[in-house]
Formats: C-alpha cells, sequence, structure tokens
C-alpha cells in the first residue's frame, strides 16, 4: 500500500547556527515506535542555510 | 568546526553554495551537482560556511553497519539536471560513485513538467521516495516539496511531473545490521 508522509510530520528540533527541518521518515509507518529512522537511514534536513558559518 | 562520529553523511545540495572545509585537508565549494559523502567512522571534523545568498540543501544520515570505521571524505559530481534517475551512492563494493558503509542506494532525478517516469525496483529493498522540490503524482497521490511516499509491500508505480522537480529516491535494507552510535544518526 502507498503511504505518504507530510510535510506536517517535519519536527525541527535544532535551533542552532542552521535552520532544519527534520523529517521523521519511521512516521510513515503510522504505529507508534521509538525509532525515528528507515532502519538506516536516520533522518533527512531540508535545510535552508544563510549567510553564516557552521563551525 | 565540530566533529561528526559513525555518521555517514551525504551532502545534497540543490540551491545556493555551501563552502566546506575539514581536518584532513580539503576545502570545497558544494552547490547543485557537487556530492560530498562524509563517511565519518571515529571521528571527522569539519565545518560550513555560506558567503552569498542563502543554502538550500538536504544532509541524509545513515546508519553504517559497524562504529569506529575509517574517517572517509569524497567527492563526486554529476550532472545537475538529469532527467532519468541518477544512481549516486551506495554499499561498498556497489558500482557506485559514492559509497555507503551500509545498504543503502540513493539515486536522484529532476523531471520535468508533463513527463511520466518509472520507479526502479532493488531486490530485497525497500523505496523511499523524497520531493525535494516541485510536485508529482502517483496514482492519484499528490507529493509535493519535503513529502516523502513508499510502499513496504510493492513497488511504487510509475509517477508524473506536474512541475519541474528534484526527486531523491533510497532503497533500504530492512534487514542489515546498524550500530546506533552515531552522533546524530544514533538518536
Amino acid at each position: 500500500m502507498l503511504q505518504k508522509l507530510t510535510s506536517g510530520n517535519h519536527a525541527q528540533p535544532f535551533r542552532g547556527p542552521i535552520s532544519i527541518t527534520r523529517v521523521r521518515p519511521s512516521d510513515i509507518y503510522r504505529e507508534e515506535i521509538a525509532d525515528s529512522a528507515i532502519w538506516a537511514v536516520k533522518l533527512y534536513r531540508p535545510c535552508c542555510i544563510e549567510k553564516r558559518l557552521n563551525d | 568546526m565540530h566533529e561528526h562520529v559513525n555518521d555517514e553523511i551525504l551532502s545534497y545540495v540543490w540551491q545556493g553554495k555551501m563552502y566546506h572545509k575539514d581536518l584532513a585537508g580539503f576545502e570545497k565549494p558544494i552547490s547543485a551537482g557537487n556530492l560530498m559523502m562524509m563517511n565519518a567512522g571515529s571521528s571527522f571534523w569539519h565545518e560550513e560556511k555560506v558567503k552569498e545568498d542563502s543554502v538550500e540543501m538536504l544532509q541524509i544520515f545513515i546508519r553504517p553497519y559497524k562504529k569506529e570505521l575509517e574517517p572517509i571524505i569524497q567527492f563526486h559530481d554529476k550532472p545537475k539536471r538529469n532527467k532519468d534517475w541518477y544512481l549516486l551512492a551506495g554499499p561498498v563494493g556497489s558500482d557506485t560513485p559514492l559509497r555507503i558503509r551500509q545498504n543503502v542506494f540513493i539515486l536522484d532525478a529532476h523531471p520535468r513538467k508533463g513527463e511520466r517516469f518509472e520507479i526502479p525496483v532493488y531486490d530485497g529493498y525497500k523505496p523511499f521516495l523524497y520531493v525535494l522540490n516541485g510536485e508529482i503524482q502517483i496514482d492519484d497521490i499528490m507529493i509535493t516539496k519535503q513529502e516523502a511516499l513508499t510502499d513496504l509491500e510493492n513497488p511504487i508505480p510509475p509517477a508524473t511531473a506536474k512541475t519541474d522537480t528534484t526527486i531523491i529516491l533510497f532503497f533500504v535494507d530492512m534487514n542489515a545490521k546498524v550500530t546506533l552510535a552515531g552522533t546524530i544518526s544514533g538518536r
């Protein structure tokens, strides 16, 4: 069955120098599991980095 | 600089330019078409700098099969607007430009508006399709920027690009051995 993960399932846990949206691939399972990965692929960070140094 | 440990990290920039510098001596601008794979292993130190405008990128964290592996940095230049699937990265031993210490394959494609395209099948691997930019339709499901789709039982049917689109496609071995020792991937 096709299962969609919408952008509404994103978390944003990082407030540092890079603006990060964290995606929880495991949300696609639609069930309570502690792990936020699809096994080895932990997360993706579609991020918009403004002019700065992430040192 | 900051340290990464036991993470396999693919940096995929699709807009703007990021400057990478590391303790291994590499200093390189990363923009669309330039891929960087940081296999952090036991320890890898680097910094990212944005000098002009802003950068839109995807950072993909993969759990390696084992902790404390050798630190490696890899770079690869690819076509920027490949219409067909381009295999970016795969497990060590596979015929891919970038190597991951894990059973994961990563592909990208940039279908144009109106184009219909097939989603490949990797036997024994589960697909996970992520839309970075644009919008596609699969059956009656619309998938837009920052949305994803999978089918854990069957292959994903063909898709149609509703706009010019950038897509990343993962194939994941759900039975692979992983370590949870990664700074980010282990959380």
